[in-house]
């Protein structure tokens, strides 16, 4: 017997449940110089955050190793949204690349957010639009939307009613609200969650006394993150995963990992980093993942999601009610 | 900017389990390692380079290496420092281990067009480990080939007294690099310490002496892989003397393929304004007038 993987995100139907983060994948064409990268082992590839204008992107040094981690401040670095919906997707659709794409979407405004949202749903090959509300909120003392629940509920609903697309809120974790901006993302209009977001964090040349990094602070990922974005996904599943499925990442790099992430909740995951050394970790991980779930007796991934919160406190009291 | 030169060489990646053939430490705390990936060596130009995995328990990213040398088409010679974790667990490798590698990487050096009447190698430190394969591309090609290095720590590789002729220094500076000899190359090394055989002074200063120096002065094309001061130095230089100068640019990398954008260098686009480009897809190798050398 082998575990039925399919999963479905907001509508997408996914063969396999492991996707591709945006950040890490370019907008999906660099992967592809691998004589064996297998395309067909990918659930969906976010593409790289895009936002209205080209943006130049962060000064050097934009990248920094941490202990089982890496640090870093890229800037958002792409052409726009216009060279993206005029020269990248019709080249991926050339290509022959059948997974499907999600247009990850970043702004300074919601307006901004919604009219990046415009420009990618009129173009033929995208099936969802991530909304990265982790984006510093200019108007608000660069606080970012997914920080607090109302700027959260301004950008998903600006973006919502731009397109009829499904959305994706990815929820940052640099917040003590997380559970509230996924409810708020929700009744917003978003149709999943995809989560964490990386981590703030520094470090700290001891030669030159300076931040490394030009921007100084940088995004957390690798495993270092991990325990922290099962405990969030943990969390907001036992909140809202009745209501939008999500997608669970954060330091992933093998199945075990990943399986970790499916027991608190999520229907699908995201492996990232480990993208950087491995390139076929994505379909050794979807591998994996239907190991565990063979032996553990599943007969769908669908079955698995949320599983470690089987006889949990919260639980009991729900069947109590 | 000259966008022939900077085009994203999307050429094909090749990943391989490589064992290792030979390990050696080398003076100055650096390494020697051979690998046995036939698939890079085959395909590996000048200048380009290859980012090798080290344990997860050691480090996350790999460690990108320019190609030192091939051997037989099937070995991959790297010649790097111990300068922290990744790289320490990669001098730790032994005969038989395996290492994960992907290459080759980058764009290499435009060896296309018709080959310069001199080349000029200028070297900051270990800056010239990926000068060795564009020396032997060179040779018989460039009419006279030179090699000039700065350093101030041990050498790490075998130096000799030179027996080429070389009229823009004094006869006692005649040390050189044995390798780059075997090549035909007129190699000399700089140092501002007094040291017996080399030139004392900036790696710079020498390329100046020679670039006027009645005898050698004439069409040169400049390479340099070194410091950043050294390489804005360098191509100053060059710009001042109006030749062509390529430049190996070492950056912070992520993956070396092209998709996180770690990797940025600054450079003058198409319309004068900055851009950012890859050094590990549009570089490492760039003209040395479209880098920004107040970027950092």
């Amino acid at each position: 017997m082998t575990c039925d993987l399919r999963t479905n995100i907001a509508g997408i139907e996914m063969g396999c449940p492991v996707i591709v983060p945006s950040g890490t994948f370019g907008f999906g064409e660099d992967f592809a110089r691998f004589a064996d990268f297998d395309q067909s082992r990918i659930g969906a590839i976010a593409l790289k955050g895009t936002t209205l204008k080209p943006k130049l992107g962060n000064p050097p040094p934009r990248i920094a190793e941490t202990p089982a981690g890496v640090l870093n401040a890229i800037g958002l670095q792409n052409p726009g949204a216009e060279a993206v919906v005029r020269d990248i997707l019709p080249r991926l659709a050339r290509s022959g690349l059948t997974t499907p794409l999600i247009a990850n979407i970043a702004g300074e405004t919601p307006d901004e957010y919604a009219e990046v949202a415009r420009r990618f749903s009129d173009a033929p090959n995208i099936a969802a639009i991530e909304v990265n509300i982790s984006c510093p909120n200019v108007r608000h003392g660069g606080l970012a939307f997914g920080a607090e629940p109302q700027a959260a509920t301004e950008v998903i609903s600006a973006v919502r009613t731009a397109t009829r697309l499904p959305l994706i809120a990815k929820l940052t974790p640099n917040t003590a609200r997380i559970v509230h901006v996924a409810r708020a993302c929700i009744d917003a209009g978003a149709d999943a969650l995809s989560m964490i977001n990386t981590l703030v964090g520094m470090v700290i040349d001891i030669v030159s006394r300076r931040p490394l990094l030009a921007n100084q602070t940088g995004g957390l990922s690798g495993p270092a993150v991990r325990p922290v974005a099962v405990a969030k996904v943990y969390e907001v599943f036992d909140a809202v995963g009745h209501r939008a499925p999500i997608i669970g990442m954060g330091g992933i790099v093998d199945a075990d990992d990943a399986y970790q992430f499916i027991l608190a909740g999520a229907s699908a995951v995201g492996v990232g980093t480990v993208l950087f050394r491995n390139h076929r970790a994505p379909a050794e991980i979807a591998a994996g993942l239907a190991q565990h779930l063979d032996l553990a007796g599943f007969q769908r991934l669908s079955d698995a999601v949320g599983a470690a919160h089987k006889g949990s406190h919260r639980q009991k009291l729900d069947e109590l009610s | 900017m000259d966008m022939s030169k900077h085009e994203a060489s999307g050429k094909p990646v090749h990943r391989e389990s490589a064992p290792v053939v030979a390990v050696s430490p080398l003076p100055g705390g650096h390494c020697r390692l051979v690998l046995r990936a036939p698939a890079v060596a085959r395909t590996a130009r000048p200048g380009q380079f290859v980012n090798v995995a080290v344990p997860l328990d050691s480090a996350m990213l790999r460690r990108p290496l320019g190609v030192y040398r091939t051997h037989n088409q099937t070995d991959v010679e790297l010649l790097f420092k111990v300068v922290g974790r990744g790289t320490a667990a990669l001098a730790q490798a032994r005969e038989g281990d395996t290492v994960d590698v992907i290459g080759p990487l980058g764009n290499g050096f435009d060896l296309s067009g018709e080959p310069p009447e001199v080349a000029v190698l200028v070297a900051g430190g270990f800056g010239i480990a990926p000068l060795y394969p564009l020396a032997l591309a060179l040779r018989h090609k460039a009419k006279g080939t030179y090699l000039f290095v700065g350093t101030e720590e041990e050498l790490p590789l075998e130096t000799a007294d030179s027996r080429m002729h070389a009229s823009f220094v004094d006869a006692d500076v005649n040390l050189t690099l044995t390798d780059f000899e075997e090549l035909g190359t007129v190699a000399r090394v700089a140092s501002l310490r007094e040291r017996t055989g080399l030139f004392r002074g900036l790696v710079t200063d020498l390329l100046e002496q020679f670039l006027l120096h009645p005898e050698t002065a004439g069409r040169a094309k400049i390479y340099a892989c070194g410091p950043w001061a050294m390489m804005k130095k360098t191509a100053a230089i060059a710009a001042h003397h109006h030749l062509d100068c390529d430049v190996l640019l070492e950056e912070r990398m992520g993956c070396g393929i092209g998709a996180c954008m770690s990797c940025a260098v600054r450079v003058k686009g198409a319309d004068g304004q900055p851009v950012y480009v890859r050094a590990c897809v549009e570089g490492p190798v760039f003209d040395a007038a479209v880098v920004d050398w107040e970027a950092k």
